[in-house]
C-alpha cells in the first residue's frame, strides 16, 4: 500500500508535517515519585520514577570508577537504574521480549543515557521535596541517591523510541528532581518518491517534489515498518526555547546526506511542538498540586 | 511549518478491521484515522474546464458527476477516451471509490485513473479524499453489525453526494451546481433516490441518479460503444443478447460456479487443489490448456491438462487459477464440433529461433487432467485485444446492420487465437464490420458462453498493411509510432542543424579527427552507431617504458584497432524526460518497412549517428595488438573523442573493396581488420563459440508502393563477420572493465546460460533418427558436431541440412539475458553461444538502452562523471534489466510478426511452388521448411499415417508416397483467408 493516499494526505489522513494526537496523564502510578502515561497515536508508554537512598554496595561500587568517564558521571549525576519492559501484547503479533531482547537492551541504553543527561545538567544536586518528606532540609548529594525508572511499552505503533523519551521526561519532571533540562524527542522519515526506479524518475522529471514533501513527520507503525525512522532527542530548556542541544540521534531510515540534514531540521521543529505540549501538561499538573497542597 | 499535535477529538477516529490471516487466525487491526475540516469542496474551488476560469463563468449552472464503486472500476476506458477528447469534464472521483478500483482491477488501473486526475489533463477530473473529510467520512461512526463492505461504501457515497451538493448550494451562487450520481447497480440507484439524506436534493433537481449508459447517452452519445456492460444491470442485457450466440448455443448450460478464493486457498493447503498459471496448449484454440503446478514437498513441478470449456470454466490464457484433478478429459458434448468450427488451423509463418513451442501433440500419455475451480487472478490485458467482428454473428438484415441508433450484440474474434470469442455491443456495426478493432474484456458471467467486453477503438481496414502493422505493434506492446514523443522529450534534443562546436575545449574529449575512421552497415542504415579504425603503429609512438610494444612496433607487427561508438550519453542525460522515455522504450523496434525509434529522430539519424564527412562525438575503445597472434598488448584505452568518419560503407561495398584490393587508407584498414578478426574468430571458435543459424529473411521493397517485391534469406558476407567480431571484442573488453574496476556489484552484463541436457532432447532425437552424430556435452563439442552435420553422408556436403540442424540447435537454447552482476554468481556470467566468460552490450546506444547504461558505467569508471545512484545499486539495475529483457523480446517478436505480414502480402495472389525440407513429423502431418523464404509450417496430410520405422516418416493411405524426416519435397505456398477471424494464413500443400 502506498504511503501517501491522495491530495497530499497520508494513509491516516495527516499531512506530511502533522504530529499524531498526543495524550499525557501525570501521576498514573500511585506510590511512584513521578509517573506518566504518554500516548502518541496508538503508541502508549507508562514511565514511573522512584527516588531511593543509595544502598551501600552500590555506593561503593560507584566510588571505584573503572574508567575516567564513569568517574565523571559518578561524581555529577545520581545513580540511575532503568528497566524497560516491552509487554507481549504491545504489537499486533504477540511476542514476549525478555531482558536480553535486542530492542529492549537498545532502548534501555538510550533511555539511561537520556535520563543521565537530564539529571546531570542539574550540577549533581538532587533535591527531593515530596510530602512524605525527608524534606528539603535533607538535601542530599546526588551520589547518595538512586533514581529507579521503569518504562513499560503498552502499545507500540511507531515512534516508540521518541515516546519513551517523552514519557521519561514527564516522569522525571513530575518527580521534582532538580534537573537542568527536559529532553523531548520526535521522529521523522523520508518516503521513496516512486515505487520503482522509473516512477521515481518520472516524479523527479515532473518536478513534483515540493520542498519537504518527501519527509514525513512522526511516522506511525506502518510507515516505520516500510521506511524506518530517524528519531531525534533534544533538550528543551524554557529560557532557551530556540536553542536545542542534541541529546541523541538514532537513524534507521535510508536517507541521503542532504535528506538527513533536512530530516533533522524537521525533527527539531517537531520537538519544539512536543516540548510546548509537555511543558503545558507539567505546568498544569504542578499548578493543580500546588493548589491542592495550599488548601 | 510543523503543525501541532492533532488533538481535536472530533477529528479523530479509529478504524478497526477484522480479518482472517493465512493461518486461519482472526486478528483485529486497529488503525488511526484522522478526519479533516480543511478539505475544500472541489465544486467550489477547482476549475474543471482547463485553465483559469473566472468567477462569473462559475455562476453558470454546471453539472458534476460522481461515480460509485459499482461502475467506476469498469468504465475507465470511456472516461479516458472522453477526457482525451475533452468531452467529459467535471468528474469528481472519490478516493474510496478509487480504492475499489485498485481492489477490483488492480494497481495498474488505479494508476491510469490517477493519470486522468493529474494536471496534464487540464484538471477535468478531480480527486476528493472523502474518507478523510469530517462531513463525508463514515469511518468515525460505529460499525453496523453485519454490514458488508459494499453497504458501507454505499452509505459513504450517499453522504459524499449530499455534502458536495449541499455545500455547493450553500455557497449561494445564482445557479447552484447540479450533481449527477452515476451508478450501474439498479439496487444502488434505487437506494440513492430513496435515501433519507438525498431525497430533498433529488426532488429539487440538484442531484440526479443515472446509470453510466443513460448518462453517456444523454451527454456524449458518440461514446456509447465504449461503455462496459454490467451484469448487475438487470436481465435485459440477455434479452438483447447477440443473435449469433442464441442460435449457436441454444442448449447452453451455465458454467459451474467458482469456489471463493478463501475456499480455494484452503483446498490448496490441504492438497485437494493446486495453484498455477494457465497456458493454452495450442496457439490456435482457447479450449485446451496446461497448468504447471508445484509438486508436493519440493518434488518436481508437474503439468496437468485442462480440456474443454466446462473444465476450463471461464479461465483464459495467463490467468492464475486453482485446479482440481479429475480422472479423464471428461465428456464434452459438441467439443469435436466446436473444434471444427473454431478451425484447427495449423500455423505457417516465418521460422523462428526464439521460441521453443511446447508441442501439443507431443504431450506424453501419462498426462493428468484437471478442472478449474477458481480463478485467482485474471490476466486480461488492460489495453484490450486486437481482432475483428465475426461475420457470422452480424445481424442478417441490412437495416439492422446499417442502423446506428440501436445497439447490436456481436461476437468479437481476437487475433490471438488463444482467447475465446468476446461478446460486445455496438451501434456502429456497419462501420466496424470490416475493421480491426480493439476490445477490452470486462467479465465472464456464468450464464454466458463467452466473456463480454466493450469496444475501445478501431485501427483501420482489415487486410490493409498499415492496419495490420498497428495490430502487430499493439499486440507486442510497442508504443504507437503515431503518438511520437512528447514535447518534453523533444525539448531535450539539441536544435538542428547541429555540429560539433568549433571551439570545443573539453579536456575529457580527445580529438582524433585525423584518424581514418569508417563505418560498415546494412544498406539504408541511417542510425550508424559504430565505426571502426585500424592502422599499424610506428615505433616512435611507443613510450619508452613499453618494452614489448616497442619491440613489436619495430618489427612492424603492432597494430592499433579502434571501435568508435556514438556518444549518445553526451546528449541523453540521466533523469531527463528523454531518458525516462528511452528507458521505457528500451529498444528501437525494426519492422520490415519502418523503424520505431528509442530516441527522437534528430538524434537517431543525425546528431548521434556517425555519418561520414562530419565531425561527431564518439566513445572510443583502442587496442594495441600483435598482428600475428591477435594478442592484446598493454591495456585497452577508453576515452571520449571527436571523430570524422571518412566513409559510410555498406557490407557489399566493403566486401568489394576487400576483394578488389587497393591502396587507400580505408581498404588498408579493412584488410587489416579482416586479418586480425580472422585470428580472433579462430580463437573464439577454439573456445567453443557456436555458429548458430537463424532464418532471417530479407524483403526487397518497392519504394513507392511499399509492396514487397521479393523475399529471400539474409546473405551474410565476410565483412559482416569482421564488424561483428570487432563489436564482440569491444563488448567483452568493456564488460571486463566495468565489472572488474568499478561496478563489481551492479554492472549491467549479458549472459547466455548453458542449456541443460534435457533442453537438447529434441535435437538429439532428430539427429539420432537421421543418423547424424551429435555431441552436446560442451559448446566446443556441439560446435564440432554441428560442423560435421550434413557432410557425413557420401562426402557430398548438404548445406541446407546443416543449416536446418543449426536452427534446431538454436531452438534448444534459452535466450540470452541482461542482468546485474550483483545478482548472479560469478560462475554464471558466461555467454554460452559466444564462448565468452563475460559479455555486455556497448556498441549500439542509439537503438538499445542497455548500451546507454553501460556507456554511463564506463564513463564513471574512467572518471569522466560521477556515477548516479541507479548505476550503483544492484536492485535498481536489476529492475531496469527486467524491463530490458521483456522489451527486447517483444521487439524481436514484433519484427518477426512484421516479416510474416510482408510474406503474406507477397504471396497474395501469387501461389508459388518451392522446394522444401521436412523438419518434423507429427501425428497428422509434417512440418516443412522452405529455405528460400524462411517459411516454416505444418502440411496437413489427411489420410496419411505415421510409419513405424527408425527414421520418422509418413506414408499415404495407398502406400504409394512416403515422406521421411529431412526429405526434400516440393510445396505449394498460397494465401487463404480464414473466414471467421478474417485473418489470412499461408497454406502449404505437398505437390
Amino acid at each position: 500500500m502506498a504511503i501517501m493516499s491522495y491530495e497530499g494526505l497520508r494513509q491516516d489522513g495527516r499531512r506530511w508535517n502533522e504530529l499524531r494526537r498526543m495524550q499525557c496523564d501525570l501521576g498514573v502510578v500511585s506510590g511512584a515519585d513521578g509517573s506518566c502515561s504518554f500516548t502518541c497515536g496508538r503508541t502508549k508508554i507508562i514511565a514511573s520514577c522512584f527516588v531511593v537512598p543509595l544502598s551501600k554496595q552500590k555506593a561503593s561500587a560507584a566510588r571505584v570508577p573503572t574508567t575516567a568517564t564513569a568517574a565523571a558521571a559518578a561524581s555529577t549525576a545520581p545513580h540511575v537504574e532503568l528497566r524497560v519492559s516491552w509487554l507481549p501484547f504491545a504489537t499486533q503479533e504477540r511476542r514476549e521480549r525478555g531482558r536480553t531482547d535486542r530492542q529492549v537492551v537498545d532502548l534501555e541504553g538510550m533511555l539511561k543515557q537520556t535520563a543521565c543527561a537530564m539529571l546531570d545538567a542539574s550540577s549533581a544536586v538532587v533535591q527531593k521535596q515530596t510530602a512524605s518528606g525527608r524534606g528539603s532540609s535533607g538535601a542530599a548529594r546526588g551520589n547518595n541517591m538512586e533514581v529507579q525508572i521503569k518504562v513499560a511499552v503498552l502499545q507500540a505503533d511507531g515512534g516508540v523510541r521518541s515516546c519513551c523519551v517523552n514519557a521519561l521526561t514527564c516522569a522525571i519532571g513530575m518527580a521534582n528532581l532538580v534537573c537542568g533540562c527536559l529532553v523531548v524527542s520526535c521522529g521523522c522519515t523520508a518516503q521513496q518518491l516512486g515505487r520503482t526506479l522509473r516512477e521515481t524518475r518520472m516524479l523527479q522529471s515532473r518536478g513534483e517534489e515540493e520542498e519537504g514533501k518527501r519527509l514525513l513527520l512522526d511516522p506511525n507503525g506502518a510507515e516505520t515498518t516500510k521506511l524506518g525512522e530517524l528519531s531525534l532527542s533534544v533538550t528543551s530548556a524554557a529560557d532557551r526555547r530556540q536553542f536545542q542541544d542534541v541529546v541523541s540521534i538514532n537513524c534507521e531510515a535510508k536517507l541521503t546526506p542532504e535528506e538527513f540534514e533536512e530530516a533533522v531540521e524537521t525533527c527539531a521543529e517537531g520537538c519544539r511542538a512536543v516540548s510546548k505540549f509537555l511543558r503545558r501538561k507539567l505546568l498544569d499538573y504542578m499548578t493543580k498540586v500546588a493548589t491542592i497542597s495550599s488548601h | 511549518m510543523v503543525q501541532g499535535p492533532m488533538s481535536n477529538r472530533a477529528l479523530y477516529a479509529q478504524r478497526t478491521i477484522v480479518k482472517r490471516t493465512r493461518r486461519n487466525q482472526v486478528v483485529r487491526i486497529v488503525k488511526e484515522h484522522y478526519l479533516r475540516d480543511d478539505l475544500a469542496n472541489p465544486i467550489l474551488t477547482k476549475s474543471f474546464h482547463g485553465g483559469q476560469v473566472s468567477n462569473e463563468q462559475h455562476d453558470e449552472a454546471e453539472e458534476y458527476c460522481v461515480f460509485d464503486a459499482s461502475c467506476f472500476p469498469h468504465q475507465v476506458d470511456v472516461l479516458e477516451r472522453g477526457a482525451s477528447e475533452g468531452a467529459i469534464t467535471g468528474v469528481i472521483l472519490l478516493s474510496t471509490v478509487l480504492e475499489t478500483v485498485a481492489r477490483v482491477r488492480g494497481e495498474s488501473a488505479r494508476r491510469r485513473v490517477l493519470e486522468l486526475c493529474s494536471s496534464d489533463q487540464g484538471g477535468r477530473f478531480v480527486l476528493f479524499p472523502d474518507d478523510h473529510h469530517q462531513e463525508t467520512s463514515v469511518c468515525a461512526e460505529p460499525a453496523v453489525r453485519g454490514e458488508t463492505r459494499m453497504q458501507v461504501d454505499r452509505r459513504g457515497f450517499v453522504r459524499a453526494c449530499r455534502w458536495l451538493a449541499e455545500d455547493a448550494k450553500a455557497a449561494g451562487r445564482a445557479k447552484p451546481a447540479r450533481l449527477v450520481a452515476v451508478s450501474d447497480s439498479e439496487e444502488a440507484r434505487a437506494a440513492l433516490e430513496e435515501s433519507q439524506e438525498l431525497r430533498g436534493l433529488v426532488s429539487s433537481g440538484l442531484v440526479r441518479v443515472r446509470s453510466t449508459e443513460s448518462w453517456i447517452a444523454e451527454r456524449h452519445p458518440h461514446l456509447l460503444d465504449l461503455v462496459a456492460l454490467s451484469s448487475t444491470d438487470g436481465g435485459d442485457s440477455d434479452a438483447k443478447a447477440p443473435t449469433g450466440k442464441a442460435s449457436q448455443h441454444s442448449s447452453f448450460l451455465p458454467y459451474p460456479r467458482h469456489v471463493s478464493a478463501q475456499e480455494a486457498d484452503r483446498k490448496c493447503r490441504l492438497g485437494l487443489a493446486h495453484k498455477g498459471k494457465l497456458c493454452c496448449a495450442s496457439r490456435f484454440s482457447p479450449w485446451t490448456a496446461l497448468v504447471k503446478i508445484a509438486g508436493k514437498d519440493g518434488s518436481e513441478d508437474a503439468e496437468v491438462k485442462v480440456v474443454g470449456r466446462e473444465a476450463l470454466n471461464r479461465a483464459t490464457e495467463g490467468d492464475i487459477v486453482a485446479v482440481e484433478l479429475v480422472d479423464g478429459p471428461g465428456p464434452e458434448p459438441g467439443r469435436e464440433a466446436e473444434a471444427m468450427a473454431e478451425g484447427e488451423a495449423e500455423g505457417v509463418g516465418i521460422a523462428s529461433v526464439a521460441e521453443n513451442d511446447a508441442d501439443a501433440s507431443e504431450v506424453s500419455a501419462s498426462v493428468r487432467y484437471a478442472r478449474v475451480i477458481c480463478i485467482l487472478r485474471r490476466a486480461w490485458n488492460e489495453k484490450g485485444y486486437c481482432g475483428s467482428i465475426q461475420p457470422k454473428s452480424l445481424p442478417k438484415d441490412q437495416a439492422t446492420l446499417m442502423s446506428t441508433g440501436r445497439p447490436v450484440g456481436v461476437l468479437f474474434q481476437p487475433s490471438d487465437r488463444r482467447l475465446p470469442l468476446v461478446r460486445i455491443r455496438t451501434r456502429q456495426c456497419g462501420v466496424l464490420k470490416d475493421q480491426r478493432i480493439i476490445v477490452v474484456v470486462d467479465e465472464w458471467d456464468a450464464n454466458s458462453a463467452y466473456p463480454s467486453g466493450h469496444y475501445v477503438r478501431a485501427l483501420g481496414e482489415i487486410g490493409d498493411r498499415e492496419t495490420e502493422t498497428k495490430v502487430i505493434l499493439h499486440q507486442h506492446g510497442v508504443s504507437d509510432p503515431d503518438e511520437g514523443f512528447s514535447p518534453a522529450v523533444h525539448a531535450c534534443v539539441p536544435e538542428l542543424p547541429w555540429s560539433v562546436p568549433r571551439d570545443l575545449n573539453d579536456p575529457n574529449r580527445r580529438d582524433i579527427k585525423g584518424m581514418c575512421v569508417f563505418s560498415v552497415d546494412p544498406p539504408g542504415c541511417r542510425d550508424i552507431d559504430d565505426a571502426l579504425s585500424a592502422r599499424f603503429v610506428a615505433p616512435e609512438e611507443i613510450p619508452l617504458d613499453a618494452m614489448e610494444a616497442a619491440s613489436l612496433a619495430a618489427s612492424g607487427k603492432l597494430v592499433e584497432l579502434g571501435v568508435h561508438i556514438a556518444d549518445v550519453t553526451h546528449f541523453l542525460k540521466p533523469n531527463t524526460a528523454m531518458d525516462l522515455e528511452a528507458s521505457r522504450r528500451c529498444t528501437s523496434v525494426y519492422l520490415v518497412d519502418r523503424r520505431i525509434d528509442m530516441l527522437p529522430k534528430p538524434l537517431t539519424e543525425d546528431i548521434c549517428s556517425l555519418r561520414h564527412g562530419v565531425d561527431r562525438f564518439a566513445f572510443s575503445v583502442l587496442w594495441r595488438m600483435n598482428v600475428d597472434t591477435a594478442d592484446v598488448v598493454g591495456e585497452p584505452e577508453f576515452f571520449k573523442s571527436v571523430i570524422h568518419s571518412k566513409a559510410a560503407l555498406t557490407y557489399q561495398e566493403a566486401q568489394e573493396k576487400i576483394d578488389r584490393g587497393g591502396d587507400d587508407d580505408i581498404t588498408r584498414g579493412l584488410l587489416l581488420l579482416r586479418r586480425v578478426t580472422r585470428l580472433l574468430r579462430k580463437k573464439r571458435v577454439d573456445l567453443g563459440a557456436l555458429t548458430l543459424a537463424s532464418p532471417e529473411v530479407k524483403f526487397e521493397i518497392d519504394r513507392e508502393t511499399n509492396n514487397p517485391l521479393d523475399v529471400g534469406m539474409y546473405v551474410t558476407r565476410e565483412t559482416n563477420k569482421v564488424v561483428e567480431e570487432m563489436m564482440l571484442l569491444a563488448n567483452e573488453t568493456v564488460a571486463t572493465r566495468i565489472f572488474e574496476r568499478g561496478f563489481s556489484r551492479s554492472a549491467l552484463l549479458r549472459r547466455h546460460p548453458v542449456p541443460t541436457k534435457t533442453m537438447f532432447e529434441p535435437l538429439l532425437k532428430a539427429c539420432q533418427s537421421a543418423g547424424i552424430q551429435m555431441d552436446v556435452t560442451t559448446s566446443r563439442h556441439l560446435a564440432d558436431s554441428l560442423d560435421r552435420a550434413g557432410s557425413s553422408d557420401g562426402g557430398e556436403k548438404d548445406a541446407y541440412l546443416n543449416t536446418l540442424i543449426r536452427f534446431m540447435a538454436t531452438r534448444c537454447m534459452t535466450q540470452a539475458e541482461y542482468f546485474s552482476s550483483g545478482e548472479v554468481a560469478r560462475s554464471q556470467f558466461s555467454h554460452y553461444g559466444l564462448a565468452m566468460p563475460i559479455y555486455t552490450h556497448f556498441t549500439s546506444p542509439i537503438r538499445r538502452y542497455a548500451d546507454v547504461v553501460v556507456h554511463r558505467m564506463l564513463s564513471a569508471c574512467i572518471g569522466l562523471e560521477p556515477p548516479s545512484e541507479e548505476l550503483c545499486e544492484s536492485a535498481l539495475v536489476t529492475e531496469q534489466c527486467q524491463i530490458l529483457n521483456v522489451r527486447h523480446k517483444s521487439a524481436q517478436l514484433a519484427g518477426r510478426a512484421s516479416a510474416e505480414l510482408y510474406t503474406l502480402v507477397f504471396f497474395r495472389g501469387r501461389p508459388t511452388e518451392e522446394p522444401a525440407r521436412v523438419v518434423k513429423v507429427r501425428e497428422r502431418g509434417v512440418v516443412v521448411f522452405v529455405p528460400k523464404y524462411g517459411i516454416e509450417g505444418t502440411v496437413r496430410l489427411d489420410g496419411w499415417a505415421k510409419v513405424e520405422q527408425k527414421k520418422p516418416a509418413m506414408a499415404s493411405a495407398d502406400g504409394t508416397r512416403k515422406v521421411e524426416l529431412f526429405d526434400r519435397v516440393r510445396v505449394r505456398i498460397e494465401v487463404q483467408q480464414e473466414g471467421q477471424s478474417r485473418q489470412e494464413h499461408l497454406v502449404l500443400t505437398i505437390v
